[in-house]
């Protein structure tokens, strides 16, 4: 008996697993068939494509540069991320070894600032920039997004920083080693594994980006992926397949850059929680 | 670990590195002048790859090669509704374009903030048909327009023949309902509404034919006729209660309104003509067609004719001659006749050649050979700035059913005041 | 008795430029409009005081959005957590086949939401949709899956959960990992397994994970704004829409900014309100604190 509920039971929890493969894979082929038929293909998306067409990928690299948007969302979520990453592990420090009244207020205040509907700073925020100069630049649209997603990295930075023992670095204190050796030698390697999680769920947001760079990153030069693949769509019509194939070509380095990063992304994480 | 650390590290600064090269040389962007050299930004409703902005790129490369010391940037725009906003966003920070398009707003919305252009060598030229909508009451002209959209109920030529129903023969509404019962037997969409978008549009259509010349002039008063507005809600809901209308209609939009054209799950469609252009490309054998719009309470048809590719020239910018420069290089008829037939539609200036395109045939028979009147579209004339989205919202209670004839009328006629006090206020 | 220096509080300072820049400034303006009758683009700017906020509170289709924008924060962060928790239960043992399981429940949220949402769209559009598709080969006639609002909204949760329930599951397994074998033996050789198990040993130890987890979560759900604005861009009428897609409806389309700051402010509040309240009471809930 208990071996056939323990079977019983497996076979649920596959069937569950199956569906749930199958939910998170369905958008990804359907972008697939979608990208490569032609417009004039009229079968269903579920059917598999009768030859590859690859059109809408010509068009998404001549008519919608997108490896143009490619290029420019790995400047901004490089310099984007990395940001994040030093002022957020700076910013954790004190926030965590200084408990103090003020300081507990600050961290609370940057929380706050997660909560900010994009769309309630929209045109203040786009005014100022053009005020000084930050319209069609990197360094514009980068300081906003990282303004956006500081606040988690300080989070979890904080989070984590709060699990370990404050006792290492006593050590070196008594040893006399100053506030930025103490910061170099011993803290940043230790906030080290849950960087990874950090660049992920920080980096993501930045490299998918569109209420904010639809605005600030007008001229295709400097535009970004999400606000680029847009273009397809315009007031008139929606070149579907086009979109589907910029979509798929823009999808490939964020790929690769989560399977390199994911094993560090889980044991980071789980290294954050130990209390 | 500490490979992915040195990794992670080198290409982070690698790609910052890149950004800041990038700061230097791509930066500052706009309208940079100098020593005689302007860039012109151009930005566009146009989607990446469609025929208009193709026809735009190629006209703006020969403006360059023979004017060199103007750059044209030209902007496609992004998104079905994120234009406008886009537009918005940038005259309320005082940073508008140079030149943008202003689809069918170049006088009620944008006029305060662009050139006049009457006195432009090609301002003369101008269809006839635009002016109601495009001069206003000082005489001013605020854009030059590509095209013209005239547009009446456009249909599925193969559809109807084979439910064996005469186009020629719909002058009254009556004669289309009987249609559209007959359609619905074939298990086909009569009529097809994208409600996402389109709902004020198809307003637009109805309404000047239940309005009477004096209930206009009303309107344009600031008085709203109530009684005239609801005979056209009144259509509507009864073609929803006969069952006329597409299941989908509020997920709808302007793209699933071409495809099921082109498809031929609908018959009847109401909206820009680009609609056609969409259908085509998604179905090039298909034959479409357009018939003139019928009034509500008489016999007369009419057709509606608007702008809508049209370019405004920012009155603020700093490089105005140029910008007037290169819409005087877009007015040449060649050009112009290339714009006009990228969009399949005729020309916004007489002296252009019409080209054949998918509506050829209903233009000559109705525009050409019968000259049935045309009408502006009616938001552009009669109701204050702001009042498109309401219009589509009456649309839309009765269409789903959220609000009666009456109710919506009503709701429709406080917006109608709020908006032109408003209006006035800001004047 | 720490020897951290006062002056480490300088670390801080740059983060806090950047969002007295970005964030609070523009913001601070964005209040400003608030009290105005702008339309959004003209120059001319009418203050009118409170009148905004008046208007909010008689507003029936203000009231109706928002409680769409807690079903939206609400229903998404519980499918959220549910979806999360139990992937990352049966996927927790750290097998070659777990791993690329995770990575693939993981793959949505790599996406951004507007494209996400438009391949939803043409998994549920009426014509040629994939699923009408099926729902045809079955003989059945084809369902407007978006045009009932109640349906939509079901919809609209379950894609945006869908989307970001791998980050959930991350955030659990990291959870999970970070419980010492050891009590899982000893609460096994006293007999407990199972479901008592994991009220016993597992659910109090994930609950930083937990908390972490939800506020997250809820503070997304409380401003989903794209997926909606693809799949049926507030309708049928205003039915779908969240505070946020109606801030963009007034703000641009209606011409009305002023109104639609207040109602920014009024999400803004809603949200910092909510997250707290939710954040203190999950702490003080928290069964391993003291």
């Amino acid at each position: 008996m208990p071996m056939f509920t323990k079977r019983a039971s497996k076979i649920v929890l596959g069937v569950l697993i199956a569906v749930a493969v199958i939910a998170q894979l369905l958008p990804f082929y359907i972008s697939l068939t979608t990208a490569f038929k032609s417009r004039t293909d009229l079968s269903s998306r579920l059917v598999p494509p009768h030859t590859l067409y690859l059109g809408n990928f010509a068009e998404a690299i001549n008519d919608g540069g997108i490896f143009r948007a490619i290029l420019n969302s790995l400047i901004v979520t490089g310099g984007g991320t990395l940001l994040v990453l030093v002022l957020g592990a700076l910013a954790a420090y004190p926030l965590t070894r200084l408990r103090t009244r003020t300081n507990r207020i600050v961290l609370a205040l940057i929380l706050v600032m997660m909560m900010v509907p994009p769309l309630s700073i929209l045109v203040p925020l786009y005014s100022m920039l053009v005020d000084i100069g930050g319209i069609n630049t990197y360094w514009g649209i980068t300081l906003t997004l990282v303004a956006e997603h500081l606040p988690l990295a300080i989070f979890m930075y904080s989070a984590f920083l709060g699990s370990v023992p404050y006792s290492l670095e006593e050590a070196a204190a008594l040893d006399g080693a100053g506030l930025f050796r103490r910061l170099y030698n011993i803290v940043f390697p230790l906030l080290k594994p849950v960087t990874a999680s950090v660049a992920i769920l920080a980096g993501v947001p930045i490299w998918n980006e569109f209420a904010l760079s639809v605005y600030i990153l007008n001229d295709q030069s400097v535009r970004t992926i999400a606000p680029t693949v847009s273009t397809f769509f315009s007031q008139s019509t929606s070149n579907l397949g086009a979109a589907s194939a910029a979509s798929l070509l823009a999808f490939v380095p964020i790929l690769l850059v989560y399977l390199f990063l994911q094993r560090y992304f889980m044991e980071g994480a789980a290294a954050g929680a130990i209390k | 670990m500490k490979k992915v650390w040195l990794i992670s590290a080198a290409a982070i600064v690698a790609s910052s590195t890149l950004a800041l090269g990038g700061c230097s040389s791509g930066g500052s962007g706009g309208a940079s002048g100098g020593s005689g050299h302007a860039t012109i930004e151009v930005e566009t409703d146009m989607g990446s790859g469609t025929p208009e902005l193709k026809a735009l790129t190629s006209i703006a490369k020969e403006f360059e090669s023979t004017h060199k010391n103007i750059t044209l940037k030209l902007v496609p725009g992004t998104g079905e509704t994120n234009y406008e906003a886009a537009i918005k966003v940038r005259l309320a920070a005082h940073n508008p374009p140079d030149i943008w398009m202003t689809h069918g707003w170049s006088v009620l919305r944008y006029g305060q903030f662009l050139a006049p252009l009457q006195d432009e060598s090609w301002a003369k030229n101008l269809n006839p048909a635009l002016k109601p909508a495009m001069v206003d009451e000082k005489g001013n002209l605020f854009a030059l327009p590509t095209d013209i959209d005239v547009s009446g109920i456009m249909y599925n030529a193969d559809v109807l023949k084979e439910a064996g129903i005469d186009p020629a023969s719909i002058t009254s509404w009556s004669a289309f309902d009987a249609a559209c019962a007959k359609l619905k037997a074939e298990g086909i969409s009569p009529l097809y509404v994208g409600g996402k978008s389109m709902a004020a549009a198809v307003a637009d259509r109805l309404l000047p034919g239940g309005f009477s010349d004096s209930a206009l002039k009303k309107m344009k008063s600031g008085t709203f006729v109530a009684k005239d507005f609801a005979k056209t809600l009144k259509l509507i809901a009864n073609w929803k209660q006969a069952g006329y209308l597409n299941p989908d209609y509020s997920s709808a939009n302007q793209t699933t309104m071409g495809d099921a054209l082109a498809r031929g799950q609908a018959a009847f469609e109401m909206g820009p003509t680009s609609i056609v252009n969409t259908a085509h490309s998604t179905n090039p054998k298909a034959q479409f067609g357009f018939i003139p719009i019928p009034s509500i309470d008489d016999n007369d048809t009419f057709l509606v004719a608007g702008e809508r590719t049209a370019f405004g020239a920012s009155k603020t910018g700093k490089h105005l001659a140029q910008a007037k420069e290169f819409l005087t290089f877009l007015a040449q008829p060649a050009n112009e006749t290339a714009m006009s037939a990228a969009t399949a539609s005729a020309p916004g200036l007489t002296n252009a050649k019409e080209t054949k395109g998918i509506l050829s045939s209903s233009f000559a028979t109705y525009v050409t050979e019968k000259s049935t009147p045309s009408v502006p579209y009616f938001d552009r004339v009669y109701l204050p700035d702001g009042a498109w989205v309401p219009l589509g919202n009456a649309i839309d209670s009765v269409i789903t059913g959220q609000s009666s004839v009456d109710a919506a009328t009503q709701m429709m006629q406080q917006t109608y005041e709020s908006l032109s006090a408003q209006a006035k206020a800001n004047s | 008795m720490r020897s951290v220096p006062l002056r480490a509080n300088l670390l801080y300072v740059p983060a806090l430029i950047i969002f007295a820049i970005f964030i609070a400034y523009p913001l601070i303006r964005g209040f400003g409009i608030s009290f105005t009758s702008w339309d959004g683009f003209s120059p001319q700017k009418h203050f009118i005081g409170v009148d905004n906020y008046l208007r909010l509170f008689t507003d029936s289709t203000f009231g109706h959005v928002v409680l769409n924008t807690f079903i939206y924060g609400v229903g998404s962060t519980v499918l959220q957590q549910v979806f999360g928790l139990g992937l990352a239960l049966i996927l927790r043992k750290p097998t070659r086949r777990s791993g690329i399981l995770r990575a693939i429940i993981y793959l949505p949220a790599l996406v951004s939401p507007v494209i996400m949402g438009t391949m939803y769209y043409l998994l549920f559009q009426y014509n040629d949709g994939a699923l009408n598709d099926l729902v045809g080969l079955f003989g059945a006639d084809k369902v407007a899956w978006l045009n009932n609002a109640t349906v939509a909204i079901i919809i609209i949760v379950l894609v945006n959960s869908l989307q970001f329930m791998g980050i959930s599951m991350v955030i659990y397994l990291a959870g999970l990992h970070s419980i010492p074998a050891m009590y899982y033996e000893a609460s096994t050789l006293d007999g407990a397994a199972g479901w008592k198990q994991f009220l016993h040993i597992t659910a109090p130890l994930l609950w930083p994970a937990f908390t972490a987890s939800v506020v997250l979560n809820l503070i997304n759900g409380l401003k989903l704004f794209d997926v909606i604005t693809v799949l049926t861009a507030g309708g049928p009428g205003y039915s779908t829409n969240s505070v946020s897609t109606l801030i963009s409806i007034t703000y641009f389309d209606s011409q009305n900014a002023g109104y639609a700051a207040s109602m920014g402010v009024v999400l803004f509040a809603i949200i910092v309100v909510f997250a707290l309240i939710v954040n203190s009471s999950f702490s003080r809930l928290n069964p391993e604190a003291d």
